[in-house]
This record gives structure tokens, sequence and C-alpha cells, in this order.
């Protein structure tokens, strides 16, 4: 512990320290709680995100080779929808669990870790994993229960081979993630592994690569899935600006910071390889937000812990800046949250998919955006065309064929589309032939039939 | 006053007394504020009046929400209960830019040791064409004196009394303008400088910058969180129309920049900031052209208005003088002729004068601001015009139609989270350029308005006589003097169904 870490007389933080599991597992709750309880209050969905229902529609539709969805799938059939907020939470707080045993074998600070963990857990990235069904939540904890068993006794270190191919199987940037964190960790270790005269235990990541390749025999797993919610870009690394995820822009202030000064630290260089490679995913798909977010809360640990380390000339300013910061993560936090409420699909919505289904023969195929599809599939169990030639269409010629061709019969739009859409021209404005019927509609959403 | 002494204080106050009266006399001479001016003067008397800033507003493009820092206007309001609020505003934004000099000299006094040079300095930035806006009651005429005294605070870091002042105008600078962070950006450069040249950086400097980075951004966020929502990295931006954007951002125009700084400070600070990068390498001197630094970056790549980060460009330069004039000084005494020194003095006071005061006279009485007619026709449509409708002006005479005829505008120069900007303002043109009565109807409708105001200035602008579109029977004149205002009595729905 780092005692000095904001002067003598600033008991508080050492006690929090102290007693940071039950501290962090009580924020957990918390922080989980909130929007569920929001959900609740509000009537709304408590499985909100488009890669939510990616993933439901994805463990209905498993094949052998998908493994990794088997827990999602077996969870489905035990439990009601509402059961899977059971599941989310189970996972969360195991991966808390493993979190602390892996920084007790690992050696990490706790002053340190417990910053980390202060800035991920209020962190809009943190939320956006783990508040959905997303595979940047499960992979971490996969992950982290692969290194909860390679950290263990000898016996016990092959039984990560099975979380760790888990992990592999969504996309083959997590498998390039994981042989690099595997490969990372052994190459720490390599003195200790080298006294005990274990070398079974480099056998895991070659076993894992082995897995990967028969998998890819099943299905060739895309380099990342998506891209959902979020287009990359710079700005959309800062919650503050609008993200659907990321991490408030003192945060980046901070990581800023540490970037800088974590180079002087020989056993943070690795980090950088981290921070390099995960930047480059991001360039290609933004949905490695969370992971970009998770290496930047790292530094931002560094800047932080440098930072207040140092013994100010005007303590007063030290207290303050970091109670600024305090305040500064915990306002991204809930300006965050009102708008993680807002994810689509509303209950609204919900209703009026449910309707497709009760009141539409199966055979028919709904035109919606991109972004609905999954909800589509998975409420109103339907299949889905989103060719954005339709959306573009200006002109019925242009548009009837279109549809034709595509045998769609129902159109689903809603209140999100309408706002997107110009009403005076397109898309809604042909929707005004006497060919189309509205079949339904309620203040979110509404049915459109062709003939 | 132990840090100047009584003559120099006299002097340096005399200075600011003639800049003050200088400006006074300009401004009235001038009819009226800028166009600008008047949301100001509006939000003020609504502090007055309520106690609050109408960040709630019901008439700008009718009915909208406003995101602005508010210390401004509760600095203004609060004078506004000794004395009336149209003395308010002539007197006080010139009071306090006169005061201006006397920070820059205090400033000019640190980073040099002859006596004339600060007084130099305080001479250019007392006649900066740049700040020749007499007539502007804004938040720069404010923000520029406190920037500039927060500056001078951390240049004397080393007395308590001074990092105290530090924190104090750092609080109130956070709070007045976004522009700030011009501030923190120049500590950032300067602390890059400091680092390349292996210079020791005073400890209590980086605290300071630390603690200040983060309180900004912290205050900035709190008030501007739906504006870094919504517009994301383009609230640099501000939402201004594409349309007029140049205006605000314009390229850099070196021939404009050598009239509104004058010509004479902006060569010698070239002069002065090349000698200290590669031959004195001085850390005060470091600090000042991390600041000249920074405005010719932002500007370079427009991310400031122009106006503005010439107004502070202009102000460095005229501290650098002080140092070029130590300098000149210094090398003059090395030649053979040291009573050249006298000389040199002379000439350069005539040079500046002659330079700088005439293009200031020509700045102010260019202003652009309404005349008398105009007020009294906005004026006339607040006192006589009844029912809800909307009210047809320039982008420019917005301000106007909101504080003087009470009235909803259709638009005003406060783009900040209005949704379709670009269109309001193509809409706008249309109303005062096309010739089809049904698209002008059209837009009447669209935005509710039912009064339309032609002032001289829309018809330079625009080119015109009248609106091409007038037909009897749809058009009642109101207001029968050279100012035409009509009604609007024809519309092509029932009922107006989106509100503006």
């Amino acid at each position: 512990m780092r005692p000095d870490l904001f002067g003598d007389r600033t008991r508080i933080f050492q006690y929090f320290v102290r007693r940071r599991v039950m501290f962090f597992f009580l924020l957990l709750a918390v922080v989980l709680m909130v929007p569920i309880g929001q959900n609740i209050a509000a009537g709304e969905l408590m499985i909100r995100g488009e890669e939510s229902y990616y993933h439901l529609v994805k463990a209905q539709e498993a094949q052998w080779y998908e493994a990794q969805y088997l827990p999602l799938t077996w969870t489905l059939k035990i439990l009601p929808e509402k059961g899977l907020i059971f599941l989310l939470f189970v996972m969360t707080f195991a991966s808390l669990a493993m979190y602390f045993i892996l920084e007790r074998r690992l050696k990490i600070e706790p002053s340190a870790s417990s910053c980390f963990l202060f800035f991920l857990i209020l962190s809009p990235a943190f939320i956006a994993a783990y508040g959905t069904l997303s595979t940047a939540a499960f992979f971490t904890f996969l992950i982290l229960c692969g290194f909860f068993f390679l950290t263990s006794r000898k016996k016990m270190r092959f039984l990560a081979i099975l979380p760790f191919s888990l992990a592999v199987l969504f996309e083959i940037f997590y498998f390039m993630l994981t042989i690099s964190l595997i490969a990372a960790y052994l190459h720490r270790r390599k003195e200790r592994f080298k006294k005990e005269k274990d070398w079974s235990v480099f056998f895991v990541p070659l076993v894992i690569i082995i897995l990967f390749t028969i998998a890819l025999m099943g299905h060739e797993p895309p380099l990342m899935l998506g891209p959902f919610d979020n287009e990359g870009g710079f700005t959309n690394i800062i919650s503050d600006f609008g993200s659907s995820g990321g991490i408030s822009f003192l945060v980046l202030l901070l990581a800023f910071v540490g970037a800088m000064i974590a180079g002087k630290h020989p056993l943070l260089y690795s980090s950088y390889f981290f921070l390099l490679f995960v930047i480059l995913a991001y360039v290609v798909n933004g949905r490695v937000l969370f992971f970009l977010s998770l290496l930047l809360i790292f530094f931002a640990t560094r800047g932080f812990i440098t930072l207040f380390e140092w013994r100010w000339n005007f303590s007063t300013l030290k207290k303050f800046t970091a109670w600024l910061l305090l305040l500064g993560v915990l306002f991204s936090f809930t300006t965050f949250l009102d708008r993680f409420n807002s994810l689509p699909p509303s209950a609204e919505e919900k209703s009026t998919l449910l309707w497709i289904e009760d009141h539409t023969s199966k055979k028919e195929i709904v035109f919606s955006m991109k972004e609905n599809e999954y909800f589509i599939r998975y409420f109103a169990k339907r299949s889905v065309v989103s060719d954005p030639k339709i959306l573009a269409a200006t002109y019925i010629n242009e548009l009837f064929p279109l549809l034709e061709e595509n045998n769609i019969s129902i159109i689903y739009i809603t209140k999100d589309m309408r706002r997107k859409l110009t009403e005076e021209q397109g898309f809604l404005f042909l929707l005004k032939n006497e060919r189309f019927k509205l079949a339904h509609a309620s203040k979110e959403a509404e049915v459109w039939l062709f003939r | 006053m132990q840090f100047m002494e009584r003559k120099e204080l006299f002097f340096i106050l005399g200075l600011c007394l003639v800049v003050f009266i200088v400006r006074l006399v300009l401004a009235f001479l001038v009819p009226n504020l800028t166009y600008e001016s008047y949301f100001h003067v509006r939000q003020v008397e609504h502090i007055r009046e309520t106690g609050l800033p109408l960040f709630e507003d019901d008439l700008s493009y009718g009915g909208r929400i406003h995101r602005f820092l508010p210390f401004f206007h509760y600095f203004m309001a609060f004078f506004t209960l000794f004395l009336p609020l149209d003395l308010v505003t002539k007197i006080l934004p010139n009071l306090l830019l006169a005061m201006l000099p006397f920070i820059v000299y205090l400033i000019a006094k640190e980073i040099t040791t002859n006596k004339l040079a600060p007084f130099y300095s305080a001479f250019i930035t007392g006649f900066l064409p740049i700040l020749y806006t007499p007539n502007a009651f804004t938040i720069e005429t404010l923000f520029l004196p406190l920037l500039f005294c927060t500056l001078y605070m951390f240049l004397r870091l080393e007395h308590k009394p001074y990092l105290y002042g530090y924190l104090f105008l750092f609080l109130l600078l956070s709070v007045t303008s976004p522009n700030t962070y011009l501030l923190l950006l120049g500590f950032g450069i300067y602390l890059l400088l400091s680092v390349i040249e292996k210079k020791i950086i005073n400890k209590a400097e980086i605290e300071l910058i630390i603690f200040s980075v983060f309180f900004f951004v912290w205050i900035q966020f709190l008030f501007f969180k739906d504006l870094f929502l919504q517009e994301g990295l383009a609230f640099i931006w501000q939402n201004i129309p594409s349309q007029i954007i140049q205006e605000y951002f314009p390229k850099l125009s070196i021939t404009k920049a050598l009239v509104l700084v004058s010509i004479i400070p902006f060569l010698t600070g070239i002069f002065v900031v090349y000698r200290s990068l590669f031959a004195l390498k001085n850390l005060r001197s470091f600090l000042l052209i991390s600041f000249t630094i920074t405005t010719t970056i932002l500007a370079w790549f427009r991310l400031i208005k122009f106006e503005f980060s010439l107004a502070f460009f202009g102000v460095i330069l005229a501290i650098f003088f002080a140092v070029f004039y130590e300098e000149s000084i210094n090398y003059i005494k090395k030649t053979k002729f040291p009573k050249l020194q006298k000389s040199f003095s002379v000439a350069m006071i005539l040079l500046l004068m002659i330079t700088m005061i005439f293009p200031s006279f020509q700045e102010a009485l260019q202003q652009e601001t309404p005349s008398n007619e105009e007020l009294l026709a906005f004026h006339w449509m607040g006192e006589n015009l009844s029912g809800e409708g909307g009210v047809l002006a320039l982008l420019e005479e917005g301000h106007l139609v909101t504080y003087l005829s009470k009235r909803k505008n259709l638009m005003d120069d406060q783009f900040v989270l209005i949704d379709d900007v670009d269109q309001r303002f193509k809409d706008l043109t249309i109303l005062y350029t096309t010739s089809f009565q049904t698209q002008a109807f059209d837009l009447f409708d669209k935005y509710q308005i039912r009064y339309i105001v032609l002032t001289p200035f829309a018809k330079k602008k625009y080119d015109l006589q009248n609106f091409h579109y007038l037909a009897p029977g749809c058009f009642r004149r109101l207001f029968k003097e050279e100012i035409k205002i009509y009604e609007v009595t024809c519309s092509l729905t029932e009922t107006n169904k989106n509100a503006p």
C-alpha cells in the first residue's frame, strides 16, 4: 500500500484500500442495479442493446463449432428472458472475485489495483459491456477464468485450456488477444517455470491454437463482430462526447499522463504493445472500444498514482484535484446512464415486434434498418432484409422492384428510423403510396404492410 | 504600492484614464451597441429581474435552450444595481478594456528591467486596433483583462498571495468563457518547450497547471454537457451554419492581422520570439511565446474565432514590444552613439502613434451597429404588435427581435444546440431572396412567422428594395418609415402545426 498517496492524514483512501473487496463488490452491485432498477421502474426491458439480441439469436441457432454460445443456450432453456440478468450478475461478480484472486497471486499493488477498479467500474465502457449481453464481458470473464487456472497449482493449470478455447471462438481478434496475453504472462513468469522445471504450461497456448484451427473447419469466425453501435473514431473513445461506451475525458487526460510516464517502468513495456495492438484493432472496428478503454484506464491508473504520489507543494490543491477527478468520473458515469437506458429496444418496440409474430405469417419477410435486424429476428421470429438500396430509393419505380425482389411484405419502422430519415422525400415519403398499409402503430414503432 | 513607484503609478493610471476617455468618446459617437451585444444585454436584464440567466429561452429560434458561462452577465448585472443598464453596457466594457494596459504594464515589468519598456507595452495595448470595438458589450471585454491578470498572477507564483489570486481568477475565468482553454494550451506548450530546452520547471507551476486543467475540463462538462453529447468534437465550431462558418473562422490573413494588431508590434514580436526561442531561452519568455504559438496554430487550423485570436495575439505582441525596446536600448548603449537612446524612444512613440491611433479610430467608427431608426422600429414592434407570431429579421438582427420586440425570431447568432441550423439559415436566405409567394408562405407556416422586417442593413446585404413576393391582400404594411414592417395575413395551411 502507498500510504502517501493522498498525504498521511488522508485515512479514508487507506480505509477503502484495506476493505476494497467488500467496497468493490458493493459498488459493482450498485452500478449493475441502478440501470436495471430504472428500467424496471419505467416498465422497460432489462436486456437492451443490439449486441445482446445478436447473441440471443445466435444462442438459439448455435452449431457444434459455436461452443461459446452453449452457456447462453442452456440458460435460455432453463431461465425465462428476465433470468438472463441473473446470468449477467453471476458472470460479473465471478469476474471480480477472480480479479481479486489474481491480484493476490500476481502481487498487484492494492492501491493501484483499487484505483484501476474504481475507474473501471465507474466507466461507461464497463456499463456498456456488463449491462448488456456482450462478448467483451464474456470474453473478459473467460480470460480471467483462464488465468485463474493458469496461475493455480501445477495440476490445475491445464484446466485453463477450456475457458481460453471458448474465449477465442468468437472472433479472430479475440484469438490474437488471448494468445498475446498468455504469451506476455508466460514471458514474465519464465523464470518461475524454469525454477519449477514445468514446461507443460507452454503447451496451453499450443493446444488453444490447435483447437481454434479445428473450429475453423466448421466455420470461419469474423475478424471482429459487429460493429453494432460504435463506429470508431477518436471522439467515440470519450463518453462525454456521446459515445456508446468509452471513458470520461478526465480519465483520458490521466491516461495521457500515465502513458507518458509508464515508459520509464520496464515492466510496463508490454502495455505499449497491447495499446498499439488495440488501437490498430480499433481503427479497423470500433467494437473493440471496451478493450481500448480497459487499457486507457490502466494507463490512467498509472497517471493517477504517479500524480498523487508526488509530494505536492500545495497539499490542499492535491486533494482538491483528486476530488475533482472523482466528481468528473461520477459525472460522466451518471450522464452515460441516462443514455444507456435509452438503448433499443423499448417495451413498445418489443410489443410491436410481438404483434408481428402474432399477426403475420412465419414466411413473411420484414424490411427495416440494419440495427433492428436482431430485435426482429429474436422477438418477431421473422427473416429480415436490410438492404440500404431500399432506403436510398427516391421513386416508387425504384422501390417497388426492390421490395418485390426480396419478397418483403412487412416494413418495421421505429421512432429512431423516422428521426434519421427525412419525411419530405425518400423512403418515408414513398410510404404514402396506396400499396402500403399501416397495420400497427405505437408511439415508438410502426408496422406497414406492402401488397 | 511597494511594487511600483508613485510616479510610475501616476503615469500608467494616467494612460489608462486617457484610453478610457478615448474609448468612451468613441462609444458615444457611434449610436447603440453592436448587434451581438443585445443577447448579453437581455441576459443581464433577465438576471437583474429574476436572479437567473435565461437558459430556457422562449423567443430565440422560436424557443430553445441556451448554454453559456454566466459570470460576465452576473458581473454586469451586479453593476446594474447602482447604474442604469444603458450606462453599464457602454461604460463598464470600456473601463475593463482600459484596465488592460495596466495589467500588460505589470506583466511587461516582470519580464524586463527597463523602466520605460513596460509603458510602451501599455500604450500599444491601449490603442490596439483589434480591441477598438467600444460599442461591444461582449464577454471578451471582461475575459481579456481577467486572462492577462491570471497570467500575471502565474508569473509571480512564488509569492503566496499571488497563488491565491491565480486560483481565484482562474475560477472566474473558467465560468466566464470557454476560451480559457487558450491559457491551458499555452501552459502545455510552455511545459513542452521547457522540457525540450531541459529547463527546470517550478514544481508549483506544474501543480497549478494540473489543477487548472482538471478544474477547467470539469466546469466545461458541467455547463456544456448537452452540447458535447450532441456535437461531439464539432463543438469547437459551435454549430455555426456551414454557409457562414468562413466569417467566424476565416483563413489566416497576414495583411488583416498586420492592420488589426498593428505593423510595429507585429514585426518586433516576431523578432522577440525568434530571439527568445533561439538565443535567450528565458523561461518567462517561453511562457509568453507558448501563447503566441498556441494562438497561431489554432488560428491556422481555424479552431478559434479569428478576431478573438488576433486580440489575444495582439496583447501578447504588445508585451513582447517591451522586450524588444529593452534589447534595442541595451544595444544602442553598446554602440558609439549611446545618445541615440532618447531619439529612438521618441521615434518609437511617434511611429506607434501614427500606426496605431488612426486604425483604432477607424475600427471604432466602422463598427456594425443598428441605427436609431432600426432600434425604434424593433421597439415599436414590441409595444404595438399583438398575438404570438414570430418575426422575420436578419440573422444579425435576431437579438433585436427578442430583446426589443420581445418576439420569437427565426434565427440569431447563438447557434449552439440548434438542430436544423443549416436549414434555417437556408430558409432565412430564401425568405429574403425568393420571388415565389408559395415558397415564402410555406416557410412562414413552417416557422410560424407573422411579421417581416426589412431594414436598410437587410436591403444592403441582399441588394433589394423590397421583398419580391409582396402582394396586396396577403401583406399589410404596419410601420411606414424607411424600415418596412409587414404583417403576413395569408397562409397555405389553416393552422400552423410546426412551431419554429
